[in-house]
């Protein structure tokens, strides 16, 4: 009996078990490579960081835009939910919230929020906030995952006040 | 003997099979994987998944590796172009010529990066132009820009592509942020700037 058949389809079953390994784990892999690198940057989970204005030495991000202040926090809720808070420029701002598989599962922008700031409290699904005072509640799908502010520098002129204003950004355990 | 010779070479070459096709899906160079929700628009391509929850495993995949923590459409919506509108490939040696109108967003810029998805070095320190930093010729809704990509741009507008030794394939992302409906509605009709190549060195 010839077997080879056998062998050219077992390797091709295991080869494509293979392929969707890794097409599966790697934004995994990524998210977390990205977590610790903010981490490490910050100090620790929760912390927000405030990296100068991308050029062509930063690798934290790929394609990063260079018209663009971008804070992060790595945030970690398996101790109990995060809160983040940060003042609103006059020009395009947003904070959005990754899980880690990448998914983008929050976003909130200047034209949406009202008085010079914004905040949101980040929980996962079991956890009981505590008291929000008007504060969003957003339930995150994975405990770890990713915060970014994204300033927009409108001119090279107005980055010290956008600086000046994202700075005052933070990411803090409750 | 035989069989474990045998069984070691089949898991080698299904490990390589499986890792070589799933990096080269993950590098977007294969054309039928993760293509769902991709839109060209000229020399634009666009994906409306990017940065959604209903993003499936390949575009998810293709996404870590070229357009990480990128925002949802509503948010930006991102078209790259890694070739001229002669469908020619992008070259950091070549210079080019981009030109348009008003873009229908509340912002937008064009950005270059180099094939490793990052900024180009260049001694200008300039990576990107954008809705204000443009001059704009004409009036109203005839206005027009233009501005040159290139290794040797320096005048009026433009994005230097640095001096390295050898050309290298670059490519370049049009951001626009908090864009009008017809762009996530028709991402494949809206006009968006020309890319013209105008001489190589």
């Amino acid at each position: 009996m010839k077997s080879w058949p056998f062998w050219i389809a077992g390797t091709l079953v295991l080869a494509l078990m293979f392929h969707l390994a890794a097409v599966l784990s790697f934004p995994h892999v990524v998210m977390d490579l990205v977590h610790q690198g903010i981490s490490k940057q910050a100090g620790g989970a929760n912390i927000m960081v405030h990296p100068p204005r991308p050029d062509a030495s930063s690798r934290g991000v790929v394609r990063p835009s260079p018209d663009i202040l971008y804070s992060s926090c790595a945030f970690d809720l398996t101790k109990g939910p995060v809160k983040i808070s940060s003042p609103v420029p006059e020009s395009y701002w947003s904070i959005s919230l990754y899980a880690s598989n990448t998914d983008n599962f929050f976003t909130v922008n200047d034209s949406q929020t009202r008085g010079g700031s914004a905040a949101v409290i980040l929980q996962t699904e079991d956890q009981n906030p505590p008291a929000p005072n008007g504060i969003p509640v957003v339930i995150s799908p994975t405990p770890k995952g990713v915060a970014l502010i994204r300033a927009l520098i409108v001119s090279d002129g107005a980055l010290p006040e956008v600086e000046a204003a994202v700075k005052q950004a933070t990411c803090e355990g409750m | 003997m035989k069989l474990i010779g045998k069984l070691a070479a089949a898991f080698l070459i299904a490990l390589m099979l499986g890792l070589g096709s799933a990096w080269a899906v993950i590098n977007n160079m294969l054309p039928f994987a993760g293509r769902g929700g991709t839109v060209q628009n000229s020399a634009w391509t666009t994906s409306l998944l990017t940065g959604s929850n209903a993003a499936d495993p390949y575009t998810r995949a293709i996404v870590a590796r070229s357009g990480l923590l990128a925002l949802d459409k509503s948010e930006t919506v991102y078209f790259t172009a890694f070739t001229d509108d002669g469908g020619e490939a992008l070259q950091t040696g070549c210079t080019y010529g981009i030109s348009g109108s008003r873009l229908p967003a509340r912002w937008w810029s064009i950005t270059a990066y180099g094939a490793d998805h990052f900024l180009i070095p260049n001694e200008d320190g300039k990576y990107s132009e954008d809705k204000n930093s443009l001059t704009w010729l004409g009036d109203g809704a005839e206005q027009r820009f233009f501005f040159t990509v290139g290794p040797d741009a320096k005048s009026g507008d433009f994005i230097p592509t640095g001096h390295e030794e050898e050309s290298a394939p670059f490519s370049l992302t049009l951001r626009l942020y908090n864009p009008e409906p017809q762009v996530i509605e028709t991402p494949g009709d809206i006009t968006l700037p020309t890319l013209t190549k105008e001489r190589c060195q």
